[in-house]
């Protein structure tokens, strides 16, 4: 299987990472990957992804600004962003909060774990 | 020059090594409870076991040690058997796309710089290595001249901010840099287990001082297309470095041919245990929270007496476990666990 989509995969546990990237791969997409969100603007600058799996609780740059900065871009608004993340369970003691992903332009807002067939069909859904 | 995607260090950390003399005495059990129950988090744990007893090596954060010798000293049984080492640090490469040349030509530069290793890891993605704390940053450099980075790599150094209380007002929104939250839920969830069966573990004893011979032994390994599932070692009390390597037989076998006829005091050194089976998860966070050992142990319950090795690294966890023994473990854990689906 084959695919021409470049989908980048930002998250700050490289464990994740990989994990996410390896099964697209396995789905044919190609793959690039950032560990932050400032690491994944340059990414996204460089190499211009068709779609974001982007972490929201990073070093440098979270997942709510940058998915904010790349959908208030008129160069990049395109891109689909799928927000991933354990803030969409409650989770005390901390200063995300689910409504400000629900605020965010994302175009999915999925809870952690996923399984990752069911993130497959989802990637395909929005691309 | 290879290249790879990053590198993290550690802040300061304590290292704490557990020696048993007989296998299943439930004293990595009992240890992983007490930290649980301290809320100390295990950010590092490299577990093997064999009939000459288990070796344990794990860290936790430097801040902790004050606290955790004083709970230890309700414990006699652990505290005599517990051995401190302050000033460790995690340094973690990534990824290693499951290839033996990270590991080869890190631990190789490590070594030709003088930087001792106290035990090293890996997860699904990383390799992390327990250094001197001090040497971290001289570790990393050595990393830079090893190894290619990608343009505009996360910084080395933990950005991190551990929130532990609710924080509002938006001027402490405008500057969070959080990446890690102190949660627990009724039920940890993972993103669900693997089971790999009918493998091969290599477990080689490298000297800590690394004589040329060894040295090309390591050259060999960085040399290597060999693919594997897991690798840790544990430095041993007469400061040899303990390598378990644990590999489809029809990867490790070459290997530990060419090893053996290059080197032939190798031998002696070299032990293959098969088959083995292996389980590892992953969970969001999981590196960050109290508990997960616990969790884990408690609920292999007797199961826990028969694994041959444990890590728990990066946000992964590894189980090692005899043949015939992967199945009922998983059903275990995942009746305990919560997995998406």
């Amino acid at each position: 299987m084959s695919n021409d989509k470049l989908i980048l995969v930002v998250d700050d546990d490289p464990d994740l990472v990989e994990s996410v990237s390896m099964k697209l791969e396995g789905e044919g997409f190609q793959v690039a990957k950032a560990y932050d969100g400032v690491e994944a603007w340059d990414r996204i600058k460089h190499e211009r992804p068709h779609m974001l799996i982007l972490d929201v609780m990073m070093p440098r740059k979270n997942g709510y600004e940058l998915c904010n900065e790349i959908k208030k871009d008129d160069e990049y608004k395109d891109i689909t962003v799928l927000l991933l993340t354990a803030v969409a369970d409650a989770i005390p003691f901390t200063t995300y909060t689910h409504m400000d992903g629900k605020s965010t332009l994302a175009d999915d807002f999925i809870p952690k774990p996923i399984d990752l067939d069911n993130l497959m069909e989802i990637v395909r859904d929005n691309l | 020059m290879t290249g790879i995607n990053g590198l993290k260090i550690s802040g300061e950390l304590c290292l704490v090594r557990l020696c048993e003399d007989s296998r299943g005495s439930g004293l990595l059990p009992a240890f992983s409870r007490l930290l649980a129950g301290s809320k100390i988090n295990m950010l590092f744990l490299s577990t093997e076991s064999d009939a000459g007893g288990t070796r344990t090596t794990c860290c936790v954060d430097a801040a902790h040690e004050a606290l955790l010798k004083s709970v230890l000293h309700a414990e006699p049984m652990l505290q005599e058997r517990a051995e401190f080492t302050a000033g460790v640090g995690l340094l973690t490469l990534f990824p290693h796309r499951s290839r033996l040349t990270l590991f080869g030509r890190s631990l190789r530069a490590l070594a030709q710089a003088g930087l001792r290793v106290f035990a090293v890891a890996s997860s699904v993605g990383t390799l992390t290595y327990v250094l001197e704390y001090a040497q971290l940053d001289k570790a990393a450099e050595v990393m830079q001249a090893c190894f290619e980075f990608a343009g505009n790599h996360s910084p080395f150094k933990a950005d991190s901010l551990l929130r532990r209380e609710p924080c509002g007002g938006p001027e402490a929104r405008s500057e969070r840099k959080e990446t890690r939250a102190m949660y627990w839920e009724p039920q940890i969830k993972t993103y669900g287990f693997q089971v790999v069966k009918n493998l091969a573990l290599y477990t080689y004893r490298l000297p800590a001082d690394l004589p040329a011979e060894w040295t090309r032994t390591i050259k060999r390994i960085e040399d290597e297309a060999t693919r594997f599932h897991l690798l840790h070692a544990q430095l041993s009390e007469s400061f040899e470095l303990d390598l378990q390597l644990l590999c489809e037989p029809d990867q490790g076998a070459p290997l530990a041919r060419r090893i053996a006829v290059e080197i032939p005091a190798a031998g002696d050194r070299l032990l293959v245990t098969a088959p083995v089976e292996l389980i590892f998860f992953q969970g969001p966070h999981f590196g960050d929270r109290f508990g997960i050992a616990d969790f884990t142990f408690k609920t292999l319950k007797e199961k826990t007496d028969v694994l041959r090795a444990a890590v728990f690294a990066c946000a992964s966890i590894y189980l090692m476990l005899p043949e015939g023994a992967a199945d009922e473990t998983r059903t275990r854990l995942a009746a305990a666990f919560r997995t998406p689906g």
